[in-house]
């Protein structure tokens, strides 16, 4: 199934490298491990042999497009990363007519830290994809898991796999509907003191190593607010409270911006639960403005935009 | 002098030595091999590398330094913080006790860094062999083996049930008294060791042809293609057990100060950021460019030894799948 995508998708790159249509385009090629990508960057029509499309398309391509804002860029894109597109498109880091999207409808993808739940990382020889069964070769031996059991969490509750604003679409569309606000809504219903332990224990893994931040599609000021060293924002330490102020200051600089694509969510080393919070800012934007981020290039961004009707409940 | 104890034996002995020691093991938690403090029972014996290398316990991510505040009557004042490091024993692997092999030139040879000199002396590593490689790991390359005695304190290694270990240091002498079993023949550990490399090809790169062709390569084309792949995280630099970039800041609230050491990355895009808003690295190219020089030129060059101790962490995590063990593939073409 894999095989009639990846083949679609060099078609697609190579067609629009030779119509020059882009000066490059942005892909997935196979890692060096089985359960890796990395990114390509390719400019000649002729070097899409190393294309590939699986279950580890962890990072969200769209993060590189920033970066070229003066060159005409094709990119694979799943539903999600369109979505980032459409964010970027709207706060003026790219224009549509710049872009060759090719979008992928998405089935989930699967994290380092979806697999250590289950097998050894370091033993793996191999992975096989079988529609909805992944087959890991551990030592010789082949063990086999189901899809659904491994996807990441950022992934299984996703409503957007099928591509949102695309050139071609490829794979067929999910047409999912799902209640993406679940998890989250289950969770507050916890009590305070449940929350606070989730929360220290979450936040302790973290190190600070960024890689959440620099992986975002939507991150990409100059100065960041942890960089800045006068007016010091934030302490650069680890302390939990120095790490959730980190993660949580972020959180709020996403509102309205973050699609919730969970690439910081899977890329994490030591497997963060960023999915929850991403998710609750998602929540809480939908139930205060109706409004979900990067669905339509045309809706108005509710934090930035004046609305005469505004509830105004903030004012006592 | 070498002993044979059951793994029952090993946990009763370290419960002992808790006493004493603080004692550092890789354990199971939370599906990740983590290294942390003995609870008493757990002890993870499988191959898998902790995420967490032992260069927390000689550079943690945040050390105090000092403490300084300043008083209406009595003025500034400064104070030292009592450096309390309790003699602590760290099980790991070689290629994690090769790493601090590294650090300790950096930060004794020379001045010596009495934060880090504290720790280090209180410090005692004992190193399990590895029986097998992992699929990401590769200190054959980097003139390691799975087996290397160098720099431990006692050698040990898991064979069946048991747990076999000898000295090799005096520090590791004086701990070994505390481990009672049945004494065995040194010889057991050149025949394991044996038994181990017959099934490992060494590939070893020679440091000296590969500090030449790193340096020789400074301008080229591979420095530009990583840095377009580079996202500039610090994933990389943070697991690294050999990476030791620090930062110094001040905490202060009202009157009260602390001075910290963080560590810091030189992936991070402000790390060489001038006052003057100047930054001699200004792209990802040039920042990959440091940390592969940094292991593959500038601390062979120093100190006669690779930076790398290929343990294989940045290969696992980093996002975008840069993997070192290619970089020294292109830097040796």
């Amino acid at each position: 199934m894999n095989n009639k995508i990846i083949e679609n998708i060099r078609m697609e790159v190579k067609k629009a490298l030779k119509k020059k249509k882009v000066d490059l385009v942005i892909a997935y090629g196979a890692g060096s491990i089985p359960y890796k990508t990395k990114p390509l960057f390719i400019t000649d029509e002729n070097d899409t042999d190393g294309i590939i499309w699986n279950s580890f398309c962890n990072i969200n391509l769209a993060g590189y497009l920033v970066k070229y804002q003066d060159k005409k860029v094709g990119i694979i894109a799943k539903g999600c990363d369109t979505r980032a597109i459409i964010s970027l498109i709207k706060e003026k880091k790219l224009k549509r007519g710049q872009l060759y999207i090719i979008g992928v409808v998405c089935d989930g993808m699967i994290a380092i830290t979806d697999i250590d739940k289950k097998i050894s990382l370091s033993s793996i020889d191999s992975i096989i994809e079988d529609n909805n069964k992944i087959i890991i070769s551990e030592n010789g031996i082949k063990k086999e898991f189901s899809r659904a059991d491994m996807i990441n969490i950022s992934c299984g509750d996703c409503n957007y796999p099928d591509p949102v604003l695309s050139d071609v679409i490829i794979g067929e569309k999910r047409n999912i509907n799902k209640d993406r606000f679940k998890k989250v809504k289950d969770f507050e219903k916890l009590k305070d003191l449940e929350k606070e332990e989730f929360f220290k224990k979450e936040f302790e893994k973290c190190i600070r190593c960024y890689a959440c931040k620099e992986v975002c599609p939507v991150c990409y000021c100059k100065e960041c607010f942890t960089e800045s060293s006068d007016p010091k924002w934030i302490d650069t330490g680890v302390e939990t409270t120095d790490k959730a102020m980190y993660l949580l200051i972020r959180a709020f600089h996403m509102i309205g911006r973050c699609v919730d694509c969970g690439a910081c969510n899977r890329i994490c080393p030591k497997g963060v639960d960023l999915n929850i919070i991403m998710n609750k800012i998602a929540s809480d934007l939908k139930d205060n403005f109706q409004f979900e981020a990067g669905i339509s290039i045309d809706d108005k961004i509710p934090l930035v935009t004046y609305k005469e009707d505004d509830i105004n409940d903030f004012i006592l | 002098m070498a002993f044979k104890i059951t793994l029952k034996n090993l946990l009763n002995i370290l419960n002992g030595l808790s006493k004493n020691y603080l004692i550092f093991v890789p354990i199971l938690d939370n599906n990740k091999i983590k290294l942390k403090r003995f609870d008493g029972k757990n002890f993870y014996t499988g191959t898998e590398l902790p995420i967490n290398s032992i260069k927390e316990l000689v550079l943690p991510q945040r050390d105090c330094m000092l403490k300084y505040k300043w008083e209406k009557d009595s003025g500034y004042s400064v104070e030292e913080i009592k450096q309390e490091s309790k003699k602590t024993i760290v099980f790991c692997k070689p290629c994690d006790t090769q790493s601090v092999n590294i650090i300790d030139k950096i930060f004794l040879n020379n001045k010596e860094d009495n934060y880090y000199k504290e720790k280090r002396e209180n410090l005692i590593i004992i190193s399990i062999g590895c029986s097998t490689l992992c699929r990401t790991c590769f200190c054959t390359t980097v003139d390691g083996s799975p087996f290397n005695e160098k720099g431990s304190d006692i050698f040990a290694f898991f064979k069946d049930d048991s747990f076999i270990l000898k000295s090799v240091t005096y520090k590791g002498f004086f701990i070994l008294k505390n481990f009672e079993g049945s004494e065995i023949e040194d010889k057991i550990f050149i025949e394991e060791r044996n038994n181990v490399e017959k099934n490992i090809e060494y590939t070893p790169v020679n440091i000296r042809e590969l500090k030449e062709k790193a340096n020789s390569k400074f301008e080229d084309n591979i420095w530009k293609e990583l840095g377009e792949a580079c996202i500039g995280c610090g994933a990389c630099t943070y697991l690294c057990p050999t990476c030791h970039c620090f930062d110094i800041q001040e905490e202060v609230k009202k009157n009260i100060g602390l001075r910290v050491r963080n560590w810091d990355s030189c992936q991070f895009s402000f790390f060489t950021k001038e006052a003057s808003g100047h930054n001699p690295r200004v792209s990802n190219r040039e920042r990959m460019r440091q940390r592969f020089e940094h292991k593959f030129s500038y601390i062979p060059e120093n100190n006669n030894e690779i930076g790398c101790v290929g343990c294989g962490r940045c290969v696992v995590y980093c996002p975008v799948n840069i993997d070192i063990r290619e970089v020294i593939e292109r830097i040796m073409e």
